[in-house]
């Protein structure tokens, strides 16, 4: 993953990577998405292992115990990198906030006034959490059934969109039409155990 | 140079250091490696010994003897009020910070005391190593939250000691067992139970990483508690059920000379005075074992806790280390074992397991280490960091098993009005309700009045990877910002650490003129021993006025030596040193002239096959 050239802040060198070849001393983490800074390529399907072994590579060179016996610049600064390593880490293994980073930029729903799921969805979504609630037959297989489809949707944009065709719109709307699904899920789970 | 590594213990603390490849334990002048984490304080308020004198004189009049301060670190006066008690232990209580103890004319908090521990080892170091060492790496039990690794760090900072990292205990346990060796992807189970806190971690171990899985415990739980249990039954048949301190202080004693004889025989004779009432009981291993099985058994819940943070089940752990000198008792080696479903390992000393392991970490921070490259200890947050909420509930803003470093912020806003400033108060632990967890700041961020739900304060946490917290607040839209480090509730403050250093700093210097002072002595006497040894064989090389210049500078090395100054020791040292050395030269010389000459004497003595006479 190429990065923009900058300089050394310390010998005015060029760098391209966490530590100057010049002079050895680390650099600020660089102002790049989580992918660039794990230095792996801007796209959905990426297997948990991958960000893993990327993590730690990047966490051996810049984790604080690495700059132990140096200036509090570069402590500060391998502090800075790992905070952020972990942050991608955690982002990018999870596959539905993997997906809302790569369409919103966020890797969550907003608390309130998230994506529009439509009337429709919202009204059967209602229905299901109801039906769950009281207990009633067959609503455990209704909300798999509906939760499926809804998760073959998503990853089937995200697979076009890893391809190059298609776009990422309705990935927030997906993922919480998913997560009502999830409530609803919950529910009949707890009516199931209490009856 | 060297960094050293330091368990500071709840009942003892040890000094270890790697010394070519190997980590090893440091010990005393008397060959002990064990220091006891006791401070004995006379009545005056003056300290006046640490270690073992400090235990030896507890029970004797005119002071008092702390021991188990490791527990009354980063706590309140309010948290820690009964266990106070328990050590009998005089509170200050009108107090708002850190708990503090009243002795005499003046008042002692945990910091302070663990400093005077520090230093002892660290001075243990230098000698050892015939150097000062670099920096520390000091372990702390996984589960100490944000208060308490402030508090040891702030103890370090007290003694001098630069701290390069703080390590968890478990993670050291299982650096210095060397289970990184081992193949990839393996789970250990540290369980450590020493003096008075209990740990639990899971570890994972794989491609040179080490990661703290989760770590769940209990800081109020220990060997201690053995002993105290223990006491009390001793207690009741003497009839002393409300023993004063010196009293009860003998009863634990006696109680953990037998729970520590019970770990080898299977009965032993309990033989103490308490209260002026002779106590002579015989006690088998069974009923000790049924005295202490519900103080064991109030480990399990943090061990499967800490099983099922990690997602995992017993069957899924490779490997279970015992450290702690409370592991020794056979019934918690048989409940571990039981527990994980295989025997613990036990090969090195519980005591000094986490000193090896802290030793080894030191030297990986060196950079000198040829291990340096390939290992890297990742901890994790230990507990939930957040703030309370409207209504008094806590929003987590990290969530605890986050590996550090991290960051995480969150923005918040006004339900009132024109609000001049917010108040935040940061919490730390895993219950629903601010309240129940642990006070760790409050601070205030002034921000312009703006009606309700406009501002965005937006706060940002961040742990270092020691796993101690910085706060700070930030008004987005007016960026008239502040940022506020945040000084924990039970911590000291700045100045308050300001000024322990200050004292510790004018006491330091009278240690160092006084170390120096010694150091001079001896080596002016050295001169002077020397210049009367060669006077005394070689008097004939003296030329002209030699003899009566060298009498009179030996003369006043002398009287010096006698007296404190240490700059005109020195002084005399040297010049007497300069004068003599043409003295010294003509007396080498013969000695070499000599030594040929004998070497020649012998060389023909062996030709001509003669024997000596």
């Amino acid at each position: 993953m190429p990065r923009p050239t900058v300089v050394c802040w310390n010998c005015r060198e060029p760098v391209g990577g966490a530590v100057c070849p010049g002079c050895d001393k680390l650099q600020p983490p660089p102002k790049v998405d989580h992918f660039a800074l794990l230095g792996l390529e801007r796209r959905w399907g990426i297997e948990k292992k991958a960000v893993e072994v990327a993590w730690r590579k990047l966490a051996r060179t810049t984790h604080p115990d690495r700059f132990a016996g140096r200036r509090a610049v570069e402590r500060r600064m391998a502090q800075q990198w790992t905070a952020r390593a972990q942050d991608a880490r955690t982002v990018l293994k999870d596959p539905h906030r993997r997906a809302l980073y790569l369409a919103t930029g966020t890797p969550d729903l907003p608390e309130q006034g998230g994506p529009d799921v439509g009337p429709a969805f919202l009204e059967t979504a209602f229905e299901l959490q109801m039906a769950a609630r009281f207990g009633e037959d067959g609503v455990a297989e209704r909300v798999e059934a509906l939760a499926s489809e809804q998760q073959a949707a998503l990853e089937a944009a995200l697979t076009a969109w890893d391809s190059g065709t298609g776009t990422l719109d309705e990935v927030p709307a997906l993922i919480a039409r998913l997560r009502y699904l999830r409530t609803a899920r919950g529910l009949a789970r707890e009516a199931a155990q209490n009856s | 140079m060297a960094n050293i590594g330091i368990d500071l213990g709840t009942t003892h603390s040890l000094v270890a250091v790697v010394l070519s490849g190997t980590p090893r334990v440091l010990l005393d002048d008397d060959e002990r490696s064990l220091l006891p984490s006791a401070v004995r304080v006379g009545d005056d308020g003056v300290p006046k010994s640490v270690g073992y004198p400090a235990l030896a004189s507890a029970s004797e009049p005119g002071g008092t003897t702390f021991t188990s301060f490791k527990r009354f670190m980063g706590r309140g006066a309010a948290d820690v009020a009964a266990e106070a008690a328990l050590f009998r232990y005089q509170l200050v209580d009108d107090d708002q910070g850190m708990v503090r103890f009243q002795v005499g004319p003046r008042t002692i908090n945990p910091v302070e005391l663990s400093s005077f521990v520090l230093r002892l080892l660290h001075a243990r170091a230098e000698e050892c190593l015939f150097a000062r060492p670099d920096g520390a790496v000091i372990t702390v039990p996984a589960y100490f939250d944000d208060a308490q690794r402030q508090a040891t760090r702030d103890a370090a900072r007290l003694a001098g000691i630069p701290v390069l990292r703080l390590l968890n205990e478990p993670t050291a346990a299982a650096l210095a067992y060397g289970l990184d060796k081992a193949q990839d992807g393996q789970r250990v189970a540290v369980y450590d139970l020493g003096g008075g806190t209990f740990d639990i971690s899971i570890l994972e171990l794989s491609d040179g990483f080490f990661q703290v899985l989760s770590t769940a415990g209990d800081t109020k739980l220990g060997g201690d508690d053995f002993d105290q249990a223990l006491a009390r039954l001793l207690l009741n048949q003497a009839g002393q059920t409300n023993a004063d301190g010196p009293t009860f202080r003998t009863a634990v004693r006696a109680a953990e000379a037998a729970k520590r004889a019970l770990t080898d025989t299977d009965h032993t004779l309990i033989q103490v005075e308490l209260g002026g009432q002779k106590i002579e009981a015989g006690l088998d291993r069974g009923t000790f074992e049924q005295l202490i099985t519900p103080i064991v058994e109030r480990t399990r819940g943090a061990c499967l806790q800490a099983l099922e943070d990690a997602e995992l089940t017993p069957a899924d752990i490779d490997e279970v280390v015992l450290v702690g000198g409370s592991t020794r008792v056979p019934l918690v080696r048989r409940f571990v074992g039981e527990l994980f479903g295989r025997p613990p390992h036990a090969e090195l000393d519980p005591d000094k397991v986490v000193a090896l392991g802290a030793a080894i970490q030191a030297d990986l921070l060196s950079g000198s280490s040829d291990l340096a490259d390939d290992l890297l200890l990742v901890d994790v947050l230990p507990l939930s960091l957040g703030i309370e909420m409207m209504g008094g509930t806590t929003e987590r803003i990290i969530p605890r098993t986050t590996s550090i470093p991290a960051t995480a912020s969150q923005t918040f806003t006004t339900h009132v009005d024109d609000q001049t400033h917010v108040s935040v108060h940061v919490v730390q632990g895993e219950r629903e309700l601010a309240k129940d967890n642990r006070s760790l700041a409050h601070f205030k961020l002034g921000i312009p009045p703006m009606p309700a739900g406009m501002p965005r304060v937006r706060v940002e946490f961040s742990v270092d990877a020691d796993g101690i917290l910085k706060v700070s607040a930030e008004e987005e839209h007016t960026g008239a910002a502040a940022t506020v480090d945040v000084q924990p509730s039970y911590g000291l403050s700045d100045d308050e650490v300001e000024q322990m250093l200050d004292d510790a700093i004018d006491h330091a210097e009278e240690d160092i003129d006084e170390r120096l002072l010694i150091d001079a002595r001896i080596e002016g006497e050295q001169i002077l021993h020397s210049l009367r040894k060669a006077l005394a064989t070689d008097s004939d090389l003296l030329e002209g006025e030699e003899a009566g210049a060298f009498s009179t500078l030996a003369d006043d090395l002398e009287a010096a030596l006698a007296g404190t100054d240490r700059r005109r020791i020195q002084d005399l040292g040297d010049r007497l040193d300069q004068l003599t050395a043409p003295f010294a030269q003509r007396r080498i010389e013969r000695d070499l002239a000599r030594a040929i000459h004998g070497r020649m004497a012998d060389t023909v003595a062996d030709k001509l096959g003669l024997d000596e006479a």
